[in-house]
C-alpha cells in the first residue's frame, strides 16, 4: 500500500509539472494602437476645358495670364499655372485662389518676372483643394 | 493465506509495471514531439485605435515639375489628428489607378495631435495620377 501511495504521489507530481509547462506556453501579449483608412481623391472637374490667354508688354514679356473655363465646382480651390518653355522648363508660375463662380470660373495671374513671350511653348495647370 | 498475500503482491507489482509502461510511453511520445521543433507561444490582445473622433483629412499642395512634365504633389497635410495619436508614426500612401502605390510618405504626429505636414520624396508624384489616399497611424 505504501508503494502504491508513492506511485500515486509521483504521478501527481508529474501531472503538476506538465500542467505548469502547458501554462508557460501561453504568451501574455500586448499591442500598440493601429488606425488605418483610405479615401478617394476626387477632382473638381476636368482641366481640359481650361483656356489661357496672355498679355505681352512692349518689351515682349508676359505680364499677365488669364485662365478661363474652370469648372464651377472648383470654386474655393487653389489654381496654379506655369509658363512652360523648351524641354518642359519652368519659366514662371503663379497661384490664385478661385472665388465664387457662375457657370465657370476664371482667374488672372501676374508677376511672372521677365519671361519672353517667344519662349513660352505651353501652360501647365494644377488644382488643389484647400 | 500466504497464497493470497502472494497473489496481492503480484497484483501490486503488475499494476506498478503497467503504470511505468504507460508513463514511459507518454514520456517517449512527448520527447518525440520536442525533437526538431521551435518554441511556440500564443496569446491574444486588443488592437486599439488612438483616433476616436473625426476623420483625419488629407489636403495637398502642388508644384510644377519639368521631369514629369506637369504638376506634382509637393506636400500633403493630414489634419484632424487626435491628441491621443501624438508621437505615433503616420504613413500616407497616395494611390493611383487600380490602387497602385504612387508613393508613401511617413511622419510623426505632433504633440497634441492636430495637423501633420509631409513632403514627398525626390521621386515626383504626378498630381493628375492621384486618385486615392491611404493613411495608417501606428505606435
Amino acid at each position: 500500500m505504501k508503494l502504491l501511495a508513492n506511485i500515486l504521489g509521483l504521478a501527481l507530481a508529474v501531472a503538476a509539472v506538465s500542467a505548469a509547462c502547458g501554462a508557460a506556453a501561453s504568451l501574455a501579449l500586448g499591442s500598440k494602437s493601429l488606425s488605418a483608412g483610405s479615401a478617394a481623391v476626387t477632382a473638381c472637374g476636368g482641366l481640359t476645358s481650361l483656356s489661357a490667354t496672355r498679355t505681352v508688354s512692349n518689351a515682349g514679356n508676359v505680364t499677365q495670364v488669364n485662365v478661363g473655363g474652370i469648372p464651377a465646382a472648383c470654386s474655393g480651390e487653389t489654381l496654379s499655372v506655369t509658363l512652360v518653355g523648351a524641354a518642359n522648363a519652368n519659366l514662371g508660375s503663379g497661384t490664385a485662389t478661385l472665388g465664387s463662380c457662375g457657370t465657370t470660373c476664371s482667374a488672372t495671374f501676374a508677376g511672372f518676372g521677365t519671361v519672353a513671350a517667344a519662349s513660352v511653348v505651353g501652360y501647365s495647370f494644377g488644382l488643389a483643394g484647400s | 493465506m500466504n497464497m493470497l498475500k502472494g497473489l496481492a503482491k503480484k497484483k501490486t507489482l503488475f499494476a506498478l509495471m503497467l503504470a511505468l509502461t504507460i508513463f514511459g510511453a507518454v514520456y517517449g511520445f512527448a520527447a518525440t514531439l520536442n525533437v526538431g521543433t521551435d518554441q511556440l507561444s500564443a496569446g491574444n490582445a486588443t488592437v486599439a485605435s488612438c483616433q476616436s473622433s473625426g476623420n483625419p483629412t488629407g489636403t495637398y499642395t502642388v508644384a510644377y515639375d519639368s521631369a514629369l512634365p506637369g504638376y506634382k504633389v509637393s506636400g500633403v497635410t493630414v489634419t484632424g489628428l487626435d491628441a491621443a495619436c501624438a508621437t505615433k508614426a503616420v504613413s500616407v500612401t497616395l494611390t493611383g489607378a487600380s490602387a497602385s502605390n504612387l508613393g508613401t510618405i511617413t511622419g510623426t504626429v505632433p504633440a497634441g495631435g492636430g495637423n501633420l505636414a509631409l513632403t514627398p520624396g525626390a521621386t515626383p508624384i504626378s498630381a493628375a495620377a492621384v486618385s486615392g489616399v491611404s493613411v495608417a497611424i501606428n505606435g
